[in-house]
């Protein structure tokens, strides 16, 4: 007999505990071209690397989901969470230094960011719940459906009508209505619906929309199945296709991703997955600054003395000083295993000889400073040999792909036979003061990353924070 | 675990004797659960557009309530469905209670729609004031103001306890309910039966 319980769920919470705290600087736009699959296992809040608030979410969300009483008996409530974070957040340093973004959701200090983590994390984990249990077979056949709904009203509120038959036209309606927002549980509609990739709700920020049981009437009357038809779970398909997602990741997107979370990701031949340790990454954070600053304030000094194109022996042009620090910005990456490959052509092969030779001794074993004519290569035996094949010598292919972007780092290589076919868009690297010091073309599908992973390198380069921005269509579909 | 059994001795006859005839008594059971889940959710969303009391900013409560409703797969048998509500929170709603300060001296009762929800601690950085308590004389009641616009404005009382008064319309009536379960099951039954017909 039907009977009606208050207690834990139990898939919510296997659903969040499994989850490893991620600290990184990726911001939402950035993690949403991650793999789903990192998502859902990844515990991380945009721009957070703060392992200790990492963390504490993680455990919070856990006391809620489980219905956790402290020593005095009382449930950790959405109100105390809030409080917590915020706390904790302001205790770490964590205000943002830019006073526009301060009280934002882009401050991870404000009451705001607190109640939107609260809110998305534990309706993520119920969604999952709801979703998972409607994939059993017999759940699934009485109930085979979903209706989008607005369960709460918004100030703004978004175009779900539009959104549904764009997302339903992209996936060619299979097992979802036209006339109502109705779908099959087992239709790819709600993955494309969400703007987090998964089938389950919620499928954006802040919504406001949930889904709510169809029985198994309404759905064949709206044509979504047929009389007497079984339908089949879709649960290992979507687990598939996540895993599938992980392992046909290019060795470029695998090194970006090593490049923005360090040493959290495990990076294998056939392995990709989250190794964690949160901590111990904001601890290398520390290091890696360290290393990084000091080849980069070598190699600008190095690379200072070209006076090719104009300048004075003694004063370089303002051009000069610019291309040689974003020069020392990436040889610097290439140095702490950040990106693969810096190639620079100075027009003078003596000039590029020396520097090499100057370089050399201040690189770490594994990184090789080398000049070929006017040409300055600076190489990461280890990561370059990823990217190479076993038939020909690592050197000779590190000089075929010298103008190569995946190689470089920047995600796409402007001269393959299928880039032209590619959308792609410009990417600015921003100072401080919102200054543009260096740029580079990639594909729109990964920009995001690519551009906060060389943002980063400048950011470990000189100690200031800098930022990618994606700015243009340059090529393609929208 | 606390649970609810929702339905009357006259639905219960009728339930047990759809499941006898269905050949999939899970399935009957699972749409009876499911239209139970959409049944309470519907009631949790008209609930959410109540507003609260103090006019204050939404904390999305009954919302949350709603989100956690579920039907879980494990729980669900050929003689027993059952639908769960996640949300913590909502067993103090349905049955009321006492609440006592322990480790703290008071607790703080929102009276000012900029506190409800909100911590005292996340009232005074959102909004930039700093606290203190007011004591009347006259009957010394406590509570906690600042100064705002140069105004004493008063946000919460401060009580050592409170007793919570269970909310009598926190769940549908019965009666809803029990339509929405035997509205689920005998959909499903009917669905079996015009199966059976057609083979």
């Amino acid at each position: 007999m039907p009977e009606l319980i208050l207690a834990p769920i139990e898939d919510a919470m296997l659903y969040h505990d499994a989850k490893t705290p991620i600290g990184s600087v990726l911001r939402s736009a950035g993690w949403a071209q991650t793999p789903v699959q990192f998502r859902i296992t990844g515990q991380f809040s945009a721009g957070v690397e703060s392992a200790k608030m990492l963390q504490r979410v993680q455990d919070g969300v856990s006391d809620i989901l489980s219905h956790r009483r402290n020593a005095n008996g009382a449930l950790t409530s959405r109100s105390g969470f809030i409080a917590d974070l915020q706390k904790l957040a302001i205790s770490e340093g964590l205000t943002p230094v830019d006073e526009s973004k301060r009280g934002t959701i882009q401050d991870i200090t404000s009451e705001a960011r607190a109640r939107l983590i609260y809110e998305m994390q534990t309706a993520d984990a119920m969604g999952f719940a709801n979703w998972k249990s409607g994939q059993d077979p017999d759940m699934l056949n009485a109930v085979p459906a979903w209706e989008l709904y607005r369960k709460a009203e918004r100030k703004v509120k978004r175009h779900w009508e539009a959104r549904w038959q764009e997302a339903g036209a992209a996936v060619g309606w299979v097992g979802a209505s036209k006339e109502a927002m109705v779908a099959l549980k087992t239709s790819p509609i709600w993955e494309a619906l969400s703007r987090f990739g998964k089938p389950w709700p919620p499928f954006d920020f802040g919504s406001g929309m949930w889904v709510r049981p169809v029985l198994r009437r309404r759905a064949r009357e709206l044509g979504l199945l047929q009389m007497g038809q079984e339908l089949k779970p879709s649960k290992a398909e979507f687990t598939d296709k996540l895993q599938r997602e992980v392992k046909e990741l290019k060795p470029a997107a695998r090194q970006n991703l090593k490049s923005i979370f360090g040493d959290q990701i495990e990076v294998d031949q056939d392995v990709v997955k989250w190794k964690g340790d949160a901590k111990v990454y904001e601890q290398q954070r520390t290091r890696i600054r360290e290393d990084a600053g000091r080849v980069f304030a070598r190699s600008e000094e190095a690379l200072g003395g070209n006076r090719l194109g104009g300048g004075s022996p003694d004063s370089p042009s303002q051009l000069q000083a610019d291309v040689a620090r974003a020069n020392a910005v990436e040889i610097s990456a290439v140095s702490t295993g950040r990106k693969p490959l810096f190639h620079e052509s100075y027009g003078d092969a003596n000039w590029a000889e020396s520097v090499a030779k100057d370089l050399q001794p201040h690189l770490p074993n594994g990184v090789v400073a080398r000049s070929e004519g006017p040409n300055l290569f600076v190489y990461d035996q280890g990561l370059t040999s990823k990217f190479a094949t076993e038939e020909r010598p690592v050197w000779d292919q590190v000089r075929d792909n010298s103008d190569n972007g995946r190689w470089l780092g920047f995600g796409l290589d402007r001269f393959e036979a299928m880039a032209a076919k590619r959308a792609t868009v410009q990417v600015v690297i921003v100072d401080p003061a919102g200054k543009a010091v260096a740029g580079f073309q990639t594909d729109i599908k990964t920009a995001e990353l690519y551009a906060a992973a060389r943002a980063l390198d400048w950011t470990r380069a000189t100690g200031q924070n800098y930022e990618g921005r994606v700015i243009r269509y340059l090529r393609g579909p929208a | 675990m606390i649970v609810l059994r929702i339905q009357a001795g006259e639905l219960r006859n009728a339930l047990k004797d759809l499941i006898k005839l269905a050949e999939k008594p899970r399935r009957i059971l699972a749409a009876a659960a499911g239209s139970l889940q959409d049944c309470l959710q519907q009631h949790f969303k008209s609930r959410a557009g109540e507003g609260n009391k103090l006019g204050g900013k939404s904390t999305g409560f009954w919302s949350k309530i709603s989100d956690s409703v579920v039907v879980p797969d494990a729980l669900q048998t050929d003689r027993q469905a059952t639908v769960v509500i996640g949300a913590p929170e909502f067993a103090q709603k349905y049955f009321g209670g006492q609440i006592v300060a322990k480790n703290v001296p008071w607790l703080t009762i929102p009276m000012h729609p900029d506190a409800h929800g909100r911590r005292a601690s996340v009232l005074e950085q959102e909004l930039g004031v700093k606290l203190f308590v007011v004591t009347l004389k006259r009957d010394f009641r406590s509570f906690l103001g600042a100064k705002v616009d140069g105004e004493l404005t008063l946000f919460y009382r401060l009580k050592t306890e409170v007793n919570q008064l269970p909310d009598p319309r926190a769940l549908p009536e019965p009666s809803v309910m029990d339509r929405a379960v035997s509205e689920g099951a005998e959909i499903q039954f009917r669905e079996e039966i015009l199966q059976i017909q057609r083979n």
